[in-house]
């Protein structure tokens, strides 16, 4: 892993703003720290320099400023360590007694920084903060000051720490990111290497997914769903333009034998009006099928649910059985049709009415004189059922599911004209309504099963 | 009769307007939508037959502009599109009739001819009469020769629409839309099967033909010449 790549993944940067979290609180844990330790070591030199100042200030009062040079140079001397600092000034600012230079008068606290003051045994700073107190006295200034170096040693010993803390816990985050990191962007890498291979057109790689994982495995699992899917409707895309090639170049080329050996072989005009208007049904056949596909592609996109309405189902099959009861007579067949009262779809009439139709005629011309087709619209628990069965020779099991697929043809009805698009569009128009259909033995026979989802049913 | 085309491939152009020549008909043609809708609302014409396709204003666009100025001329919709929708929204702008490309010349013949030549609609019309033939539109009776024939409602329709096209020829297609609404091409003979029925309740038990089937197009209810 390059420094450039780690500094621009995600776990660096939430490292980051970690590290900078981190060292803000720790900021502010010492910032307290540092002001309550000041505050406390401040308010007990206060005490101590006030306590000193009492007797001197009572001192003066007795009344002899004699007594209080006395008591001042007294402790000035006894201050050997450059601690405590006294001074006591006359009204034109000589110096009477301590162990300061004159300074301005003043009343009340004040830190004032001395330089060169106190013992050099102690001098690890030039120029000493110092707390002091002055009192103004009548015809005098006495001065009581506190070396405040406890203070600034604690403050300083603080923010060393503080240093310390934060390269501590920048380098610490940083690391642990790094470490973190270098897991996560591993996988997110091999995720990288497997959608570039698919990229490339290996459509069969999945991406690495652990059963039970954290949120990139659940990344990876649904990015791989949607991989199955999209390669389902490719291998269908691949499916339907194999079919279309093939099952239309068959009648055009058929068509174009015929015509060809029309024009070597017919003399007269009459046999070649004759080839002609073959010719031109066969091609109304192959834009049939042409029209076919393209319905079902459109039906399959759901372009086609703006149409829906209301649609009176109970009479839109009245419509189809009547219409197929004469058509299945001419054939030798039976067309029975029970149809209940008030079935009532949202859907799209047309649609419905050509799946009916589809299957109605499906059955009709697939199974020979003497089978009896019934036609069944009922109201069941779940929804609407429609059923169009017959007693004919049926569909194998195993080629159920097959024959809706588009240009799939039983092996028997190969010599029966059509497209082979009929299943196919009504599964697409079934679908399109959110109904399932299916195929069933009949026992003999087939037996096919719409049902409408009652979600869909409004009365 | 007098036919406005308005359809900008010259090839189905000249295909319909020559056709429709050699049938006796004057055409004017145009190959936009402008030229056509201003010569539709100008010009007084019989039937129009618009592309729903067209550089310009397209063919929707034209058929509601020319009903919105108020012409009432019959208008077929010509399209390269298979869909239903297409269909719906075409007669809600205002069309009379759709017809998909590719087309049989003869199935757009029938059409301009049903359209074009619709007698004006009597209200109180109440029977339709064909040579010996009487239907009843109220009682649902029809008699040949003073003879009652017994009709199952959808006979009766198909009847009635055959009547109400008499003389011209209607095709398969159209009966297919007009009797049973279907809007798709079966894979069976239902047209066939039912003229049949009809023409043996119709025509079987007399001697003189009133149902006529023209090759290559469709039926045809008339009295026999």
């Amino acid at each position: 892993m390059r420094l450039a790549e780690y500094c621009r993944s995600a776990p660096f940067r939430i490292a980051t703003a970690y590290a900078a979290l981190f060292t803000l609180s720790v900021v502010a844990v010492f910032g307290v720290l540092l002001w309550s330790i000041t505050r406390e070591m401040t308010g007990q030199i206060e005490g101590a320099i006030e306590r000193d100042m009492r007797p001197l200030v009572s001192a003066y009062r007795d009344g002899r400023i004699g007594r209080l040079v006395d008591a001042v140079q007294e402790r000035a001397d006894a201050s050997l360590n450059g601690e405590a600092f006294y001074l006591l000034e006359s009204r034109s600012g000589q110096v009477l007694a301590g162990n300061l230079d004159a300074v301005e008068p003043f009343s009340g606290w004040r830190e004032i920084n001395l330089e060169n003051a106190g013992a050099p045994n102690r001098d690890h700073h030039s120029v000493r903060r110092v707390l002091a107190l002055g009192v103004p006295l009548n015809g005098a200034f006495v001065f009581v000051g506190r070396n405040m170096f406890r203070i600034t040693e604690v403050q300083e010993t603080l923010l060393r720490s503080l240093g310390w803390a934060i390269v501590t816990t920048v380098l610490l985050a940083l690391v642990g990111g790094a470490i973190l990191s270098r897991g996560a962007l591993r996988r997110v890498e091999r995720i990288a290497r497997a959608t570039r291979s698919i990229v490339d057109g290996d459509l069969a790689r999945r991406l690495p997914a652990r059963a039970r994982g954290d949120e990139i495995d659940l990344l990876a699992r649904n990015i791989n769903r949607m991989l199955d899917w999209i390669e389902e409707l490719m291998e269908g895309l691949r499916q339907v333009t194999n079919d279309i090639a093939h099952d239309l170049r068959t009648p055009l080329s058929r068509l174009r034998q015929r015509l060809e050996t029309a024009q070597r072989r017919e003399r007269t005009v009459e046999g070649l009006g004759v080839a002609m208007g073959r010719a031109i049904e066969e091609i109304d056949a192959i834009l049939g099928t042409f029209n076919a596909l393209l319905r079902i592609a459109q039906i399959e996109a759901g372009a086609r649910k703006a149409q829906f309405t209301r649609v009176d189902l109970s009479e839109l099959a009245r419509t189809i059985a009547e219409a197929y009861e004469v058509v299945a007579e001419t054939e030798g067949q039976t067309l029975r049709a029970t149809i209940a009262d008030a079935l009532v779809l949202h859907g799209d009439r047309d649609l419905l009415t050509q799946m009916l139709a589809n299957l109605v005629e499906n059955a009709i011309r697939h199974t020979p004189a003497g089978t009896t087709i019934t036609l069944v619209a009922a109201s069941g628990p779940d929804g609407t059922v429609i059923e169009v069965a017959d007693d004919g020779p049926g569909i194998p099991a195993d080629e159920r599911d097959k024959v809706f697929e588009r240009f799939y043809r039983l092996e028997t009805s190969r010599t029966t004209p059509g497209s082979g698009l009929g299943l196919a569009l009504v599964r697409a128009i079934a679908e399109l309504h959110g109904a399932e259909v299916m195929l069933a033995d009949n026992a003999p026979g087939l037996r096919v099963v719409l049902r409408f989802p009652s979600r869909r049913v409004f009365t | 009769m007098k036919i406005l085309v308005i359809e900008d491939d010259q090839e189905t152009a000249s295909y319909v307007s020559e056709g429709l020549r050699e049938e006796g008909h004057v055409v004017s043609s145009c190959a936009n939508g402008h030229e056509g809708l201003v010569a539709a609302a100008t010009e007084r014409f019989d039937v129009i037959v618009v592309d729903r396709r067209l550089p310009g204003l397209d063919g929707l666009g034209v058929v509601k502009a020319v009903r919105g100025a108020g012409v009432k001329t019959p208008i077929i919709f010509l399209t390269t599109m298979a869909g239903v929708d297409d269909r719906v929204e075409g007669l809600e702008a205002g069309g009379d009739d759709y017809l998909v490309k590719p087309f049989a010349f003869s199935e757009l013949l029938a059409r301009i001819n049903a359209l074009g030549r619709r007698p004006p609609l009597v209200a109180e019309q109440t029977t339709l009469s064909v040579a010996d033939l009487e239907i009843d539109l109220i009682r649902h009776r029809v008699t040949r020769a003073g003879h009652a024939v017994a009709l199952q409602p959808r006979e009766f329709r198909l009847l009635e629409y055959l009547a109400r096209n008499a003389g011209r020829v209607v095709t398969r297609t159209m009966l297919l839309e007009h009797v049973w609404d279907f809007h798709f091409d079966p894979k069976t003979n239902v047209v066939e099967t039912h003229i049949s029925r009809l023409r043996g309740k119709i025509d079987k038990p007399f001697d003189r033909e009133l149902i006529h089937t023209v090759r290559g197009a469709g039926y045809s209810l008339h009295a026999p010449r």
